[in-house]
């Protein structure tokens, strides 16, 4: 009991002082909101993603996913059971629309790692009790063992990354998207581009509305830089009734921020399409002016300079049909429909990709790193270690995930942890109440109802990856 | 729930572990992920609020992760 409420304790009361240095940090306006939104971008653009690596390949196998199918199925049902509770909590509290999602989400996707293994971690000897009580023997090397702590929690451990692969994926796709609406402009609040804003007042409004409008397939503000050029495929490709509206692009540009009218709106797409979605965070990614813009001047043409460096070879179909003109004015666009079919193949695959964050992408490279024993045991197992200068920098910069992310949570909550006028007293005790206290009611009953389906998996070998030396030697 | 496996040597009676029954249930039971957070401070939207949900809902974690966990580890053999 003492154990429990010890390592229960410990876990959160970490996180409470972890997030407490942030905002110290932000009173001492060390970190501010601006660095801490860029923060984040680098936490989901690099960051999660040497996480999850490094975390997820070691713990996977065919085994583990095909016996344990039960951990992400089950997952899965508490999300939407949590759905359902949110939905709820919503109506009861009656809060504003806008605060729909916020709801529903917060009751629904719940920490899947970090707390888990702080817990296993501290019950794994009297998870080893229980086996030995109720009669469960792991089995290495074709024999019932009794079973120890240390194997309880090496089990314990892969049980929870299998769970973190889905929640994972999860994650950063639906959830993503589902989260933050289509049309809302990130900077908008007091996000760090308030000042871009100032400095550019016409196009950088202008533009950002107007891609979050149309943005359909790819409602993921925030892309990869790999993803950006989808936008000029689509455009090129599929826009050519529009081609006729480039000449006049210079002048649009200096179009003041009030809404523009559609044909307006699809002038500058247009010119976007020659040069980047308004990406407005991935500004590190941002790169030098390329060929075609290389005769514009700067004060006309301030948003094309900022063409992200993508691959060559997109860049050059980009700019094929769209030759550097001697002043901006006479641009003459000439897209032929010749490179079509390639072209819309093209973009359908950018479409899919753009469908998907950097951290789902890590998951799933993972999990296929993971599968391949041979790959798995090179980079992971092998005793000859010849990628360990790779996976230990992944494991230096995977261990950065919690304080950096725990720092920018402090930050956010630098004024004080009182309920705003978004998000009522009633609303967060609902929520709390919901997540922590009805959902895990839901949880034993899922598992009685399983266990009374007998679906529950047996345990019938052990889940601890064994190096698998005659793949290896066979290749 | 038991089954029956032949292994190398001789027919073993077997359970489920209850490691992976304690994971199922724990995952049902944390407070909200805080990879949220930097989902909502990237975007910066609602991302105060967020923190504010995540703030209290760890601190009462450790009393009801307490009470859970407890109920969990009492639960697991009757399951």
């Amino acid at each position: 009991m003492e154990q429990i409420i010890w390592a229960s304790a410990q876990a959160s009361i970490k996180i409470t002082v972890m997030g407490g240095c942030g905002a110290a940090l932000s009173r001492l306006s060390l970190l501010d909101k601006p660095t801490s939104s860029r923060i984040s971008r680098l936490l989901a653009s690099f960051l999660i993603p040497c996480m999850l690596f490094v975390s997820i390949t070691p713990n996977m196998s065919w085994q583990n996913l095909v016996v344990y199918w039960l951990l992400p199925v089950a997952l899965l049902v508490y999300t939407l059971v949590g759905i359902v509770c949110g939905f709820v909590v919503a109506l009861l509290a009656n809060v504003d629309r806008d605060m729909y999602r916020f709801v529903v989400i917060a009751c629904s996707f719940g920490n899947t790692t970090s707390l888990p293994l702080a817990l296993i971690t501290s019950l794994a000897v009297t998870s080893a009790n229980l086996s030995n009580t109720m009669g469960f023997y792991p089995i290495k090397d074709g024999l019932p063992i009794e079973d120890t702590p240390e194997q309880s929690l090496a089990r314990g451990v892969a049980y929870v990354f299998i769970v973190l692969l889905v929640a994972t994926l999860t994650r950063w796709t639906f959830l993503y998207r589902f989260l933050v609406p289509a049309n809302h402009n990130p900077d908008a609040p007091d996000g760090p581009a308030a000042q871009k804003l100032v400095a550019n007042p016409g196009d950088e409004v202008e533009l950002r509305d107007v891609v979050d409008d149309t943005d359909e397939q790819c409602g993921s503000i925030y892309n990869d830089r790999n993803m950006i050029t989808n936008y000029c495929l689509d455009d090129l490709s599929d826009d050519e009734q529009d081609d006729e509206q480039f000449v006049d692009q210079p002048k649009l540009h200096q179009l003041p921020t009030a809404p523009a009218n559609r044909h307006d709106a699809d002038n500058i797409i247009l010119e976007l399409g020659s040069g980047r979605p308004v990406s407005h965070i991935d500004r590190p990614f941002i790169a030098p002016v390329t060929v075609a813009d290389t005769s514009r001047t700067p004060p006309t043409y301030s948003l094309k300079q900022q063409h992200p460096t993508t691959d060559n070879t997109t860049q050059l179909q980009l700019q094929s049909p769209l030759p550097p003109s001697p002043t901006p004015s006479s641009t003459t666009p000439t897209a032929t429909p010749t490179t079509s079919r390639t072209m819309r193949v093209l973009v359908a695959i950018k479409n899919f990709i753009c469908g998907i964050e950097v951290p789902a992408w890590a998951a799933l490279v993972s999990v296929i790193c993971g599968l391949i024993p041979s790959v798995r045991y090179i980079l992971f197992e092998s005793p000859a270690g010849y990628f360990k200068f790779f996976t230990d920098a992944l494991t230096a910069f995977g261990d950065s995930v919690v304080p950096m992310t725990l720092l920018t949570l402090g930050v956010s909550m630098s004024e004080g942890p009182k309920p705003t006028a978004k998000l009522g007293l009633c609303t967060t005790l609902l929520i709390l109440v919901t997540r922590l206290f009805v959902i895990p009611l839901f949880g034993i009953l899922f598992l009685y109802l399983l266990g009374l389906a007998s679906m529950l998996p047996l345990g019938l070998s052990s889940l601890i990856n064994q190096p698998e030396h005659g793949d290896v030697l066979s290749l | 729930v038991n089954g029956l496996f032949l292994t190398d040597l001789s027919v073993v009676c077997m359970h489920t572990d209850p490691m992976l029954r304690l994971v199922l249930l724990v995952q049902s039971a944390t407070p909200t992920a805080i990879n949220l957070s930097v989902i909502t401070t990237m975007h910066n939207y609602l991302a105060k609020e967020m923190a504010t949900v995540l703030f209290y809902q760890y601190l009462l974690a450790i009393v009801s992760l307490t009470i859970n966990v407890s109920l969990f580890l009492y639960a697991i053999p009757l399951l």
